[in-house]
């Protein structure tokens, strides 16, 4: 299981599709061209944060399961 | 009631000064609005601009190529460069040659990667304001705002940053923008373009190829090694520094331009972010939305398809007009007034979808930078005119002169 909740932000998302090029087992647009998650656990933790760092507009938040902190992004 | 010729016409001085009343006239009298004289649409409401902009499958980026389509024979051999240069760029490209681009350059764009380049862009700031003295006068535009991002991009590519260096490159960008920003009746602008192109291409080579030879830790050296993996061709590496200079700097100008402005004419909103300098991050969203710097865009149907209730044939042009999207009061309320603490903030000054400024995260750095230091060590500047002219143009939302001067001199800086 993925160390990761993964949310996205709707105000931010742009549907740039970088982070479904990224991680497309995690990652795909929606109706809207949005992207939404279609399985948190379908890739590396790495990989999760990766595909998050490459958000233009931080509209990736992953949420450390663990510790319920917000692990991205920083502020 | 305005008459059709009122809205046909955008580019009156009246226009110019205040596109956003223009904006709501022309969204509250047809959203998607044929205009005769411009020879396609324009669109003004939110909700139809963010679904063109996220559908590259139905909208297309390839302005040179339709370019190329106006022209008459023989022009494509007098106008060259625009098709060595400008076709090779990737903001006028469909997928997928769009994405092989972008994904190469995504990575060293996004806020993490930028974050080395933080204490390099604040040292700008300051030094920029350390030049100030009380009691003068400043043109803005000349003497301030383009000096941040205009440094800041020629250091990440690794281009010299003399002053003779940054002028030359500054004065070229300004004629490639006639062909794009400046108005459509300029009858000289593709030659314009042409001489801006050659010079910077000329200036441009050898320093490429020395980069080729020695490769360093800078944006060239990663185009020319994208070049040796065979991702890019050496024309996409030449266009692509020149895209990233042009893109990289009037852009980010006229927002320190444009949001300088708004906070004189609002200085309870300046007050606040004085008080609260955590709250920059969001201020700088709410000059992006206020008073945006790229007015407009443009995408060309693909293929017959309905927007907003109208029927838009193939190969037909829409001009999306940003900044009325970003004053659209179906999303945004009190859509003309300036609220730093707006939330949420979804404008569309960066575009949306697979074009989505790749420089926004960079932008987003140098701007809030800027107005955090200034905050910190500047009061609010007094307005030495009465009246503020703009440059005559669809696309960029530019200052022609902007004369200030500051009755205090900044906060001396120690580090
Ligand atoms: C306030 C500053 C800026 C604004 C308002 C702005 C605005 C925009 C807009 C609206 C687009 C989309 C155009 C379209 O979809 O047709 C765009 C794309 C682009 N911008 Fe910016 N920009 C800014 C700063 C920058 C900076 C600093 C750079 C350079 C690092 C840059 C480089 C680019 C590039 C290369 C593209 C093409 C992206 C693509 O096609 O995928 N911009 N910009
Ligand atoms: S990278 Fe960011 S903006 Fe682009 S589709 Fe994914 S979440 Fe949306």
């Amino acid at each position: 299981m993925s160390k990761y909740e993964i949310k996205i932000d709707k105000f931010k998302c742009v549907g740039s599709t970088l982070c479904v090029m990224d991680a497309p087992e995690v990652f795909a647009l929606n109706g809207e061209m949005q992207s939404h998650v279609i399985d948190a656990n379908a890739a590396d933790d790495e990989a999760i944060l990766h595909a998050a760092q490459s958000c233009p507009m931080n509209a990736i938040i992953l949420i450390d399961r663990e510790t319920g902190q917000k692990a991205w992004p920083a502020r | 009631m305005h008459t059709t010729e009122y809205f046909n016409d955008m580019m009156t001085r009246d226009v110019m000064n205040d596109p956003h009343a223009y904006y709501h006239k022309l969204r509250a009298h047809d959203p998607v609005y044929w205009n005769e004289k411009w020879g396609g649409w324009v669109l003004t409401s939110y909700n139809d601009i963010v679904k063109v902009l996220r559908d590259p499958a139905g909208w297309s980026s390839q302005r040179i190529k339709y370019l190329g389509e106006e022209m008459r024979p023989g022009d494509e051999i007098k106008y060259k460069p625009i098709f060595d240069v400008l076709a090779n760029w990737f903001i006028f490209k469909d997928q997928p040659d769009h994405t092989r681009i972008r994904r190469l350059l995504n990575p060293v764009l996004t806020p993490v990667a930028l974050e080395k380049y933080r204490p390099r862009i604040q040292e700008i700031v300051h030094s920029v304001i350390d030049r100030i003295e009380a009691g003068k006068q400043y043109d803005m535009v000349k003497e301030f705002s383009y000096l941040i991002p205009l440094t800041v991009i020629l250091n990440m590519l690794g281009i010299p940053e003399a002053d003779k260096d940054r002028d030359d490159i500054k004065y070229w960008s300004e004629q490639i923008g006639v062909l794009f920003f400046i108005r459509a009746d300029e009858p000289r602008r593709r030659e314009i373009a042409c001489e801006g192109i050659n010079s910077f291409v000329a200036y441009l080579s050898p320093l490429v190829e020395e980069r080729r030879q020695n490769p360093k830790d800078d944006l060239i050296s990663l185009l020319t090694q994208a070049e040796k993996d065979g991702v890019l061709s050496r024309d996409e590496v030449i266009a692509t520094v020149v895209l990233l200079v042009f893109g990289g700097h009037e852009t980010t100008t006229n927002l320190i331009n444009n949001g300088s402005l708004a906070f004189i004419q609002n200085p309870d909103q300046w007050e606040l972010l004085k008080q609260n300098p955590a709250l920059v991050d969001s201020a700088v969203e709410e000059l992006l939305r206020y008073d945006t710097s790229v007015k407009a865009t443009v995408r060309w149907a693909r293929y017959d398809q309905e927007v907003g209730g109208k029927l838009v044939k193939k190969d037909q042009r829409l001009l999306l007009a940003l900044t009325a999207a970003n004053r659209d009061p179906e999303i945004f309320p009190n859509p003309d007034k300036l609220d730093i603490t707006r939330n949420p903030n979804p404008h569309v000054a960066f575009a949306h979808g697979i074009h989505v400024c790749v420089g926004g995260p960079l932008a987003r750095l140098e701007a809030g930078e800027t107005f955090r230091i200034m905050a910190e060590r500047m009061e609010l500047p007094k307005l030495m005119a009465n009246v503020l002219e703009y440059q005559p143009a669809i696309v960029s939302r530019a200052l022609n002169e902007f004369p200030v001067s500051w009755t205090t001199c900044p906060i001396a800086h120690n580090g």
